[in-house]
């Protein structure tokens, strides 16, 4: 049997006891794999209708050390379904999906392409929309008690949430052995120059348009939680800001579709806080580094032999656009700097 | 001394097929996206081979003046790359200690500009701080 059918078998016996003995796998289809994880649709036939599923299931690898494995992402989208944040309903955690850790949720219809979101004629509306409903989605990500998150990484005692994430930027930098002077330039700047610290909160640590599943009204749910770590609200504020995620259209700096003030305006009503572009500069260039340096780390996966993959590799020819955006913030004359 | 085609030659022709032949009979998504990522990293090896020495040369002759004898030559001169790799973990290291030396700012741009004219000539004409 290959893979696809040795799977249904193996989820039958689920399905059977969650959805009833008259329900079945009407399809089981492999969306994108990797050596970290698969994602599969799987389709399933009950008496009161179809349902539309997506498991995601381990495959050993890990993309970073911080990422989370399949059971605590799936506590992390639980507490985010009860916390009224749009997420796909989570069905179960499987222990043993064939031998893999993997877990079930509701499949979202909807565009997840981020140059799609950002394009796309039919998504015009969606875009006028989406900057809001993305700020309104994170302050219900964030306002999610912290305490009930004390399994995902975070700062160590006495550790500030933003020294936190300085902390882990170096670190991952540390261990690649080429050197990166504009990277370095960047970890000198934020080190420099330390942000007023608040009270970590639960992050989604992956934040960007191409997480999102958007149909013609805009924001349907927020995907791909496995990156979620408690630490400062900047950095989810910023990741998805950042000019690579805006897919060419650079002046759109919300995620390539809209302006970050009402980005921002909704986050801050919803939250109660007051986080100005002013105040996050410091983010946005440590989102910058997070990406540039995820960029370094990926294709190491390549060049190690843990993973081989073109996609992998070329990252590494991707870091140079990130460098050339983090020196343009450092640099005083950028028009958005905020001063020394 | 290779007969003809020469290495660019080559690499056209290897990233011709890949446009006009195979590119068109993919219906794989996710095999076209990697399909054109192979044709774009080949157009840039065809500039790396045009472009490299020349830019390796300078950034080699720009770190020397900005590290001064804070990092000593090589023991193999003929190995550019290595020698400039040695002098950018320098320069890292020297950053990591803020004993960075004036002008630090303006020779890391200069190096990554080089990387970029090769990696992503459209990304840096177009770039524009937003």
């Amino acid at each position: 049997m290959n893979e696809t059918a040795t799977l249904t078998a193996a989820l039958a016996p689920w399905v059977g006891s969650r959805f009833g003995s008259d329900a079945a796998i009407a399809g089981l289809r492999l969306l994108a794999g990797g050596a970290s994880q698969q994602s599969w649709r799987l389709d399933i036939t009950t008496p009161t209708g179809p349902l539309a599923l997506v498991m995601r299931r381990d495959m050993g690898g890990r993309m970073f050390a911080a990422a989370l494995g399949r059971a605590d992402e799936f506590a992390v989208i639980e507490r985010a379904y009860k916390a009224d944040v749009p997420v796909p309903r989570p069905y179960a955690y499987l222990p043993d999906a064939q031998g893999k850790a993997a877990f079930v949720m509701a499949c979202l219809e909807g565009e997840t392409l981020g140059r799609r979101i950002v394009r796309e004629p039919r998504l015009a509306q969606a875009r006028t929309a989406l900057p809001a409903q993305m700020g309104r989605a994170l302050a219900a990500i964030h306002a999610i008690p912290v305490a009930d998150a004390a399994f995902l990484p975070g700062p160590d005692a006495g550790e500030g949430a933003a020294a936190y994430g300085l902390r882990v930027l170096a670190q991952e930098l540390a261990t690649v052995s080429e050197p990166y002077p504009a990277l370095e330039l960047g970890l000198a700047w934020l080190r420099d120059r330390r942000p007023k610290e608040v009270a970590p909160v639960l992050c989604h640590g992956d934040f960007r348009i191409g997480n999102m599943v958007v149909n013609d009204a805009g924001l349907v749910g927020v995907l791909d939680w496995e990156f979620a770590h408690r630490g400062h609200p900047g950095g989810d504020l910023t990741f998805g800001a950042i000019r690579a995620w805006r897919f060419g259209e650079a002046r759109k700096r919300c995620g390539g579709v809209g302006d970050m003030a009402a980005f921002l305006d909704a986050y801050n009503a919803a939250r109660g806080t007051a986080f100005t572009e002013r105040e996050l500069y410091w983010f946005e260039v440590a989102s910058n580094l997070k990406w540039a340096i995820a960029t370094v780390t990926q294709a190491r996966r390549h060049l190690s032999g843990q993973e081989p993959s073109l996609e992998l590799a070329s990252l590494g020819r991707m870091t140079a656009e990130i460098e050339l955006e983090i020196l343009s913030l450092l640099d005083r004359r950028h028009p958005r700097h905020p001063g020394d | 001394m290779q007969d003809r085609p020469t290495a660019p030659e080559l690499l056209d022709a290897v990233r011709e097929f890949i446009a006009t032949e195979l590119l068109p009979t993919v219906s794989d998504a996710r095999l076209r996206f990697r399909s054109l990522v192979a044709a774009n990293l080949l157009d840039m090896l065809r500039r790396e081979l045009a472009l490299e020495p020349a830019l390796l040369r300078a950034e080699r002759e720009r770190l020397a003046g900005l590290l001064g004898d804070a990092c000593s030559p090589p023991a193999d001169e003929t190995d550019l790359a290595a020698a400039v790799a040695a002098q950018q973990a320098a320069l890292c290291a020297l950053i990591r200690e803020n004993r960075a030396p004036t002008g630090t700012f303006a020779a890391v741009t200069d190096a990554v500009r080089a990387k970029l004219e090769i990696a992503n000539p459209r990304y840096l004409d177009g770039f524009e701080p937003v």
